[in-house]
């Protein structure tokens, strides 16, 4: 079983005794497991009038609650510490919370509220406090105040560093410029092949590069630089039987110096780390000297990936400028929200903030003449560094300076210090400790500025660019229609497409796919060189989308390509799939849709040998259609495949989830699981398991109450595809993450509107994005009390 | 096999110091281990391309002796000095010379095949075992009594900047170079940065303290409290940093001169200020273990403060009926025997701290080239002078060897810390053990 499956379930341990009696389970039991399901428990008393009308203003279903639930659940739905601790609140339809109560409720006595009574008292739960509708009204979500998180933080030192040297852009082109030497070193008159090289794998043996060029002596230099895909540690390595250097993000010193080859080392490695959606430069020498033979191959190790020669898609001609990246750590932000936010501070994250200032500023003063323009002999130094020094403190505080701050954030130190080394130093620490760049418009001035620095967080986890500052400088971004030229242009950078990126891999669940081995004996070739050839095919599938003009979030679900190698097309029987490199191939698109589908998924979504419906049907409940699940109180073990060997996995699970107490949330769960069973362990299609045809039937009930019904992943994907439950889900799952507010801060109404925007610009998830980022920078004031 | 660069873990480590430890706060408690046990240092110096036998090695045998010209700088540290004659680079294999007399001096062993070509020979790579001084630092260092913050440090005087077999004379093992850091500042960096942090992070936190108190009355009531917190755990670190006092620093961290360019002609500076700083870590205990590094085997320096134009290379393949050269070459070693002695005399003026004597009587300071005479490309006499009594040996003499292999001087100075190791290097050059009459 995968470590992570394996940590999700732990939950289900206590129930393991139950299951060993065979379910014969008391109806006690029952309820002990459900209610925990609903938030629903039970009351002391038992119901003893019928009386329905109004009394003195009081509804009967106020009456019901707070005779026979209130004690259990608290007069307002808060829940009583030690009876039942968690606030009455989900996402049921009232249709479902009504039939919870008549067949559970009262927990010891479930028989003795139903009919009228029950409804009246669903209605009165619902509408007052258990709704979504409810929740928003009762405790109004507001904009808080953030900090910067980790994501942000590291974007933006990146980029406010780059605001002095430039930011690097990149074409279509790919691969790296070439030239080849008929001599050790480079001679330019030498030069014999200028060309690009897709990838750096050449193993020339006893021979020459070409028949201009001896075999005894030569060079080549490759240079462009390399698109990172995402943010971590990249170990590069390179393979040769003679000389080589690699200069990575860093024009000075070498990563790898392997210009002496000694003895027997043919391999070097060195890590450097690097942040996503971005380009760096790199550049490799090579040279051979009198060996018999010559070779050079230059690799990587990404994040999460296996060691690979670079893919041609990674590499351009292009030159790139270099980056500061920061390398301190930072503590994870808090998720528990489903999306990091910047809404908590503390000791960790402090003392990072403190090492990762000290890092910029030693960083910022070992480039300080190339940043700053201003060399050490300049007479005027003292005066250029103030004005560099200035620029510094405003762009990190996304505002300008006043005079009393730009005397207190930079002037002070060039008069206290008298060394504009030490000054630069001591502001640039100044700067990156101050709230004004760790908060998020903390000065809470709500002008043109606050609305630039809105729009680069939410589009860009960055800062604004030289462009939005000016229009925000002009204060040309007051009305809806400024700030949507903006955010058009802006969606359109990398920086934008980074972060798409990345909530697209939190919404699949990408990240949390960490160790995906199986059965070694089932499946003996699912490797982690295929694992990771499926996690590039998934990206480029998300890519392909994230890159189009349309961005149709339909495409995600429907999409009948994948791509795909030989290694991936062996073990899929795909057609057309040839070769080391990945490209896209049409599937059969009864078999595969989209990312649902995507082998990578299925793997992530199933235990060790068999398919888990249950872990896919919550998936597709939580993340698709943004249904709230409460993990279950108390914890269940699968049933293992080993004790009911002549059962299909769909039939076993069935067996586990019958009882009424699971049975409240896997009636939604499992139908949406079981429409995937066509996918074993390691998501390779089937027809049938264990003799018997796959039975890929399934069916959601819709918040309206309405049953659609759906076999196999193509009807899956089409039902989800055009459910306006997922659009609202995914439209605000965007707007949490590209804002990290929650959206009902910004109008109760705003899901629901969002969801209509999206429907209205064709699910197109760059104008959804817009209109994101239209509703959360022009915002009214805050009042202060 | 495999090699992890050593370049750019090396740049971390200046850059990133601050980030591997769990806080910048205990710089301090790193220095001074412990004060028990008696201290013994080791200083390596390197100089290249020969010297002028006839005006370098004293005529007399034992512990009446004359100091030739190139020697007469350390005429204040006769009685604290043994000039070993006779001692010989007896390593062969592939590489010429002058990577041989570089790659060999402190590891006493073959170099690795590979594509480095020299003038004359079969092409090299690297060597093929751990020098001496890295040896002593391991050894040093697994011990919690004698570990030390850094181990050992490499210093070097103008080092050009590329790695190879020229360039590299210590090594951690086979096949890993240690870059010496030739920029005083970098060095400054490496030694005092966190100090330096902690003193530019001191001079900001109240202003960030005070900013914090305004920006709480202009954010809503809500939200003051991330503001609140933040403020109490910016005023811990104040208080963390106040109570890491740098008075616990015993000795002064130095003053470097600004702005002194790497650059031929302010060899002399970069000199006195890379001893200086030597000097200063020895005496704060960062490190028992220390590298000088002038130049590169084959060295081109231009001692024009000495009105010597050509460099010293060049000069050094001139035959031995050309007086001028061999004038010249003479005063350059000269240059260096003072640069020697002056290293000496900033250690007999430092006071052993916790200890007794001076500092020099706790240090040995073995000075190496990687050729016995530059035209005849000779390993065989390789100008050793040990200076300074920290092996406890019996100073004071002119010794004339029988043409020992110098890995038994190696292994001397091993033993002298206690490192009571059967060979060093290539064991066929150990049989005779470490040599005799040092003591």
């Amino acid at each position: 079983m995968s470590s992570r499956l394996d940590s999700s379930l732990r939950f289900y341990a206590p129930l393991i005794p139950l299951i060993n009696q065979g379910w014969q389970l008391t109806s006690n039991a029952k309820c002990l497991v459900c209610l925990r399901v609903l938030g629903i428990s039970v009351a002391g008393v038992f119901l003893a009038t019928n009386a329905f009308a109004d009394v003195d203003g009081i509804s009967a279903g106020q009456r019901i609650y707070e005779q026979h639930c209130a004690a259990c659940h608290g007069t307002r739905g808060e829940g009583v510490p030690k009876k039942q601790p968690e606030p009455l609140v989900g996402d049921r339809s009232l249709l479902d919370l009504t039939k919870v109560i008549v067949e559970t409720m009262p927990e010891e006595t479930p028989d003795h509220i139903v009919g009228d009574e029950a409804k009246a008292a669903a209605k009165y739960i619902y509408e007052t406090f258990y709704s979504p509708v409810a929740q928003a009204r009762n405790k109004p979500p507001r904009v808080e105040l953030t900090r910067l998180t980790v994501r942000q933080y590291q974007n933006t030192v990146t980029d406010l560093i780059g605001s002095f040297t430039g930011t690097s852009r990149w074409d279509e082109r790919r691969g790296l410029t070439a030239e080849y030497f008929n001599s050790r070193n480079f001679r330019g008159n030498e030069r014999k092949i200028q060309r690009v090289d897709a990838t750096i794998a050449f193993d020339f043996e006893e021979r020459s590069p070409d028949k201009d060029i001896g075999s005894e002596e030569f060079s080549i230099r490759w240079q462009g630089s390399v698109i990172a895909p995402d943010t971590g540690e990249y170990e590069f390595i390179v393979q040769t039987d003679n000389g080589a250097r690699l200069w990575v993000n860093d024009r000075d010193s070498k990563l790898i110096d392997a210009w002496v080859r000694s003895g027997n080392d043919t391999e070097y490695r060195a890590s450097i780390k690097l942040l996503g959606g971005r380009s760096y430069p790199i550049r490799l020498e090579f040279f051979k000297f009198k060996e018999k033979t010559a070779s050079i191959r230059l690799l990587w190790k990404p994040p999460r990936r296996q060691e690979e020669v670079i893919p041609e898609r990674h590499l351009t001609p292009q030159g790139a400028r270099q980056s500061l990246v920061v390398n301190t750590a930072f503590p994870p932000d808090d998720k528990s929200d489903g999306y990091e936010r910047g809404t908590t501070v503390g000791k960790a994250w402090n003392d990072a903030t403190t090492l990762a200032a000290i890092e910029v500023a030693n960083k910022a003063i070992s480039q300080l003449r190339d940043l700053s323009g201003v060399k050490q002999d300049d007479d005027k130094r003292d005066a250029k560094l103030r004005e560099f020094c200035g620029k510094f403190v405003e762009r990190a505080f996304r505002r300008p300076l006043s005079d009393t701050e730009r005397e207190l954030y930079v002037d002070r130190h060039f008069n206290e210090t008298g060394d504009g080394t030490i000054a630069v130093k001591r502001v640039a620490l100044l700067t990156l400790k101050s709230p004004r760049f760790l908060f998020r418009e903390v000065a809470n001035v709500n002008d043109s500025y606050d609305v630039a620095a809105r729009l680069s967080f939410t589009l860009w986890d960055s800062l604004p660019d030289d462009q939005l500052w000016q229009v925000a400088a002009r204060g040309e971004l007051t009305k809806s229609e400024q700030v949507e030229r903006q955010a058009e242009r802006m969606v359109r950078d990398p920086r934008a497409k980074a972060k798409l990126r990345q909530f697209l891999h939190q919404w699949l669940k990408l990240d949390e796919f960490e160790e995906l081995t199986k059965d070694e004996e089932q499946f003996p070739d699912f490797t982690p060189e295929l694992i990771s050839d499926l996690r590039a095919s998934i990206d480029l599938s998300l890519e392909e989308v994230i890159w189009s003009e349309q961005t149709d979030f339909r495409q995600l679900l429907l999409s009948d390509g994948l791509y795909a190698n030989d290694r991936i097309g062996k073990f899929y029987q795909l057609e057309g799939a040839d070769g080391s490199s990945l490209k896209r191939v049409a599937v059969n698109p009864v078999e595969r849709a989209g990312v649902l589908s995507h082998p990578l998924m299925m793997t992530g979504f199933a235990y060790h040998t068999t398919s888990s419906p249950i872990h896919r049907g919550v998936f597709i409940a939580r993340n698709i259609l943004g249904r709230t699940l409460k993990p279950p109180k108390d914890a269940v073990t699968p049933i293992p495949a080993e004790s009911h060997p002549d059962l299909t996995t769909r039939e076993r699970i069935r067996l586990q989830t019958e009882p009424t107490a699971c049975a409240l949330c896997h009636e939604m769960i499992n139908p949406l699981g079981f429409s995937l069973e066509h996918y074993d362990a390691v998501g390779r299609f089937r027809r049938e398991e264990k003799g018997q045809p796959i039975d890929a039937s399934g069916f959601y009930e819709r918040l309206s109450g309405e049953k659609a019904a759906f076999v196999g992943v193509r009807e899956l994907a089409e039902f989800l595809a055009d459910n306006s439950e997922a659009h609202a889900a995914f439209s605000e799952r965007l707007f949490q993450y590209s804002v990290k507010q929650p959206v009902q801060a910004y109008g109760l109404g705003k899901r629901d509107e969002l969801r209509q925007l999206f429907v209205q610009h064709e699910f197109n998830i760059n104008k959804l994005l817009i209109e994101i980022a239209k509703t959360s920078a022009l915002v009214p004031s805050k009042t202060i009390d | 096999m495999s090699q992890s660069t050593s370049r750019r873990s090396f740049l971390r480590d200046l850059g990133l110091t601050t980030a591997a430890l769990p806080f910048m706060m205990n710089l301090p408690s790193l220095g001074f281990a412990n004060t028990a046990v008696r201290k013994k240092r080791l200083i390596v110096m390197f100089s290249p391309n020969g010297v002028v036998p006839w005006n370098f090695w004293p005529d007399e045998e034992g512990d009446s002796f004359t100091l030739k010209e190139s020697l007469a700088p350390l005429e204040p540290f006769k009685d604290k000095m043994l000039v070993m004659h006779g001692v010989c680079d007896k390593v062969r294999g592939d590489g010429d010379s002058h990577m041989r007399g570089m790659g060999c001096l402190l590891t006493g062993i073959e170099l690795f095949p590979g594509n480095i070509q020299g003038g004359s020979h079969t092409p090299a790579g690297w060597s093929t075992g751990i020098s001496l001084d890295q040896g002593l630092k391991t050894f040093l260092q697994s011990n919690p009594k004698t570990r030390t913050r850094f181990g050992s440090l490499e210093f070097g005087i103008m080092v050009p900047d590329r790695a190879d077999t020229w360039t590299r004379m210590s090594y951690s093992g086979p096949n890993k170079p240690v870059a010496p850091i030739d920029d005083p500042y970098q060095m400054f960096n490496k030694l005092y940065g966190q100090l330096k942090d902690q003193e530019s992070l001191k001079s900001v936190l109240d202003e960030v303290q005070a900013d914090l108190q305004k920006l709480r009355s202009i954010v809503s009531a809500e939200d003051r409290h991330l503001l609140d917190e933040q403020a109490t755990f910016v005023r811990e670190m104040e208080q963390e940093l106040k109570s890491s006092a740098t008075s616990k620093i015993v000795h002064a961290v130095p003053e470097l001169d600004a702005g002194i360019k790497e650059e031929n002609d302010n060899i002399p500076q970069i000199s006195r200020m890379q001893i200086d700083l030597l000097v200063n870590s020895l005496a704060a205990d960062f490190t028992r273990i220390a590298t000088l590094q002038y130049t590169n085997s084959v060295g081109q320096a231009k001692m024009r403060w000495l009105g010597i134009d050509e460099g010293h290379h060049s000069l050094s393949h001139h035959d031995n009926d050309n007086e001028d050269s061999q004038e010249k070459l003479t005063r350059i070693n000269k240059w260096f025997a003072g640069e020697l002695a002056y290293l000496a005399q900033r250690l007999s003026d430092t006071p052993e701290l916790g200890g007794t004597g001076s500092m020099l009587d706790n240090t040995a300071i073995l000075w190496g080239n990687e050729l016995g005479q530059g035209n005849s490309h000779t390993l065989d006499n390789i100008p050793f002078v040990m200076l300074g009594n920290g092996l406890d040996f019996n100073m004071g003499r002119s010794l004339k060897f029988p043409k020992v292999p110098h890995n038994r001087l190696l292994l001397s100075i091993a033993h002298g810390f206690g490192n009571e190791v059967d060979t060093f290097g290539n064991p066929d050059f150990c049989g005779d053990g470490p040599l005799t009459g040092l003591s």
